[in-house]
């Protein structure tokens, strides 16, 4: 067990952790903005990976990201227009109910259009190479992931903290009736964090592809997983979601060397130690 | 204060229902086939159990397989593998039934104490704990492939040679404990504590003020109601002599809160009769529909906007502006 060893499995968790922290933005933040438990997420997250699939069928991985991810946030900004609004503002168990629906329609819908059978998605030449840590040598691809998870999170930063839009967001989390009355609408800011949301999810449903199976089950493990991060990070809180990503990631990862039917369930178990100690999220800025 | 129902005698009205109820559910083989009949029974009193919670405190278990799956695996497990007379395997039915109620003990102690949200959440979370496990101890459990050869309970065997039961015989059985269980919830449900758990459900404010321990009732309810799952859960590893990996997973449990919105929330019957009809329904339109999920992924969605009442809230509000009773 050296340094290399132990190098790798930081890497593997944070790669692993990235990939859940952009599946959970979106989710903590309709949670905390909307009241909406989205469990849909868990249909986003697959038709990310499919979508980027076939895109990439026809003019190679870059293209697929970006144009996967375009298209996700379009998918999930009609859906909601159309159907998801309609729960905005009621219990949140009613939330849970209606996505649920909503997401068994969808993750079957994919089953219609690509079959039941996994794909798999080969990587370009300039992200496929190796790098050696030490004796090892390690997939360049999961430092890629890192990369795009970080400027994803700085993105979304500056795009909160920075932008008359963020700005407007984040008041909304404070007071949504203010908000209104300053003129901001209110529809309309709902709609755009939805599709930002979902294409974040469409993000990481097609970034984890390489590394994971691509089969219309993908999305829930994704979706459990995330929850977890929303939970134990604090609802709404974005450094939250963050340190509790890169915490979890790493704990899988190692827990996952040794059992790995176990690394999920000592993430689950995490949370419930979270929620019975710190029921506002490891940075206790949650809602 | 004299309970306004308590005081009253038996309505002829509520023996006639009941024996109705008792003649349909006794000839439910005849009338549908005897391996639906079974279903009805053994999902029907998970999906009531499962409205004890959301109809009654208000608060949605989405992980309420989990329960089931801890009776069913406890009772196959000791029924396997511990060498007990088949004569007395019945036990592993209260036994199974009661480690499902630990088992939601310990994590409603947990999850209770927060919002509907983290309560829904932490109740999925457990379930998935549980089939990572069952996934992860494959020498004992059976993994995916779920825990076969299981051995029936015998009759008799202390002056004669055990007898043992034919499928029809074991539906009688199950009727027999279905029946014991939900006259168990009624006289629950209409105690005083019973009673408190909807007011928890309606105000749980104003229930705090006039002195009631919501805590405590949540996590009582809640672990009654893991009781009658794993109940359910062990009569079908009873009747079955097999549990699959699938009975603890989240499609089981959205399909009960399916059945028991389909049925309706807000009755007592709702959920027996939502699990009738899925049953139904899953039997004749999978064989002629292939993606199932479509259809019931729609009508949750459908329901949950328009027709939150269920199918028997519905009749019976029909019914009422019909007849005025």
């Amino acid at each position: 067990m050296g340094l290399d060893y132990l190098a790798t499995v930081l890497l593997n968790g944070v790669s692993f952790g990235v990939l859940l922290i952009l599946a959970a933005l979106g989710l903590s933040i309709y949670w905390a903005l909307m009241d909406v438990i989205n469990l849909a997420h868990a249909a986003f997250i697959a038709w990310g990976a499919y979508i980027s699939y076939s895109l990439m069928q026809i003019c190679g991985f870059w293209f697929a990201l970006i144009v996967g991810m375009v298209i996700m946030a379009g998918i999930g900004a009609l859906l909601y227009a159309g159907i998801i609004k309609r729960i905005v503002g009621r219990m949140p168990a009613h939330s849970i109910l209606f996505t649920f629906g909503i997401a068994l329609v969808l993750i079957e819908l994919l089953k219609v259009f690509w079959g039941v059978y996994p794909k798999s998605i080969h990587l370009p030449q300039e992200l496929a190479s190796v790098i050696p840590i030490g004796d090892f040598s390690y997939p360049f691809y999961r430092l890629f992931i890192i990369g795009v998870g970080l400027l994803v999170v700085v993105g979304l930063w500056s795009f909160l903290e920075k932008t008359n839009v963020g700005i407007a967001v984040r008041a909304a989390l404070e007071n949504k009736e203010i908000v209104a009355a300053l003129g901001i609408n209110i529809p309309r800011l709902y709609l755009l964090i939805f599709g930002i949301g979902t294409g974040l999810a469409g993000l990481a449903g097609f970034i984890a592809a390489p590394i994971v199976a691509v089969d219309y089950e993908m999305g829930w493990h994704f979706l459990l997983l995330s929850f977890v991060l929303v939970v134990t990070g604090g609802v709404g809180s974005l450094g939250g979601i963050c340190l509790a990503g890169i915490i979890l990631g790493i704990l899988y990862a190692a827990v996952a060397l040794i059992t790995p039917q176990l690394a999920s369930a000592v993430v689950f178990a995490a949370m419930f130690i979270t929620i019975a100690a710190l029921p506002r999220g490891i940075l206790g800025r949650g809602m | 204060m004299m309970d306004p129902l308590a005081s009253k005698k038996l309505p002829l009205r509520t023996i006639g229902f009941w024996l109705i109820l008792l003649i349909l559910l006794a000839f439910s083989p005849a009338i549908v086939s005897l391996p639906i009949a079974v279903d009805v029974l053994i999902f029907g009193l998970l999906a009531l159990s499962f409205n004890l919670m959301f109809g009654y405190v208000g608060l949605l278990s989405f992980g309420h397989a989990a329960y089931f799956g801890l009776g069913a695996y406890s009772a196959g497990l000791i029924l396997k593998y511990l060498d007990i007379p088949l004569t007395v395997g019945w036990v592993v039915i209260p036994i199974g039934a009661l480690i499902a109620a630990l088992g939601a003990l310990c994590i409603g102690a947990i999850v209770v104490r927060r919002t509907i949200a983290y309560f829904a959440l932490g109740t999925l979370a457990f379930g998935q704990v549980l089939y990572y496990i069952i996934l992860q101890l494959r020498d004992t459990t059976g993994g995916s492939d779920g825990l076969y050869g299981i051995p029936r309970p015998l009759i008799g065997g202390i002056f004669s040679d055990p007898i043992k039961l034919s499928s029809l015989q074991f539906f009688y059985v199950i009727f027999f404990v279905f029946i014991i269980a939900i006259v168990i919830m009624r006289i629950i449900l209409n105690s005083p504590f019973g009673r408190s758990a909807v007011a928890v459900r309606e105000n749980e404010e104003r229930a705090r003020f006039l002195g009631y321990n919501c805590y405590r009732i949540k996590l009582t309810m809640f672990t009654i109601s893991g009781f009658f799952s794993g109940l359910a859960g062990t009569l079908y590893v009873v009747f079955n002599a097999y549990v699959g990996v699938d009975s603890v997973t989240w499609y089981l449990s959205g399909e009960i809160v399916f059945m028991s919105l389909l049925g309706g929330t807000g009755v007592f019957w709702g959920p027996l009769v939502g699990a009738f009809v899925y049953i139904m329904l899953k039997w004749w339109v999978s064989a002629y529909i292939y993606h199932w999920p479509l259809v019931v992924g729609a009508l949750f969605a459908v329901i949950v906007l328009w027709f939150r009442e269920g199918i028997l809230g519905t009749t019976l509000y029909l019914w009422r502006r019909r007849f005025g009773t």
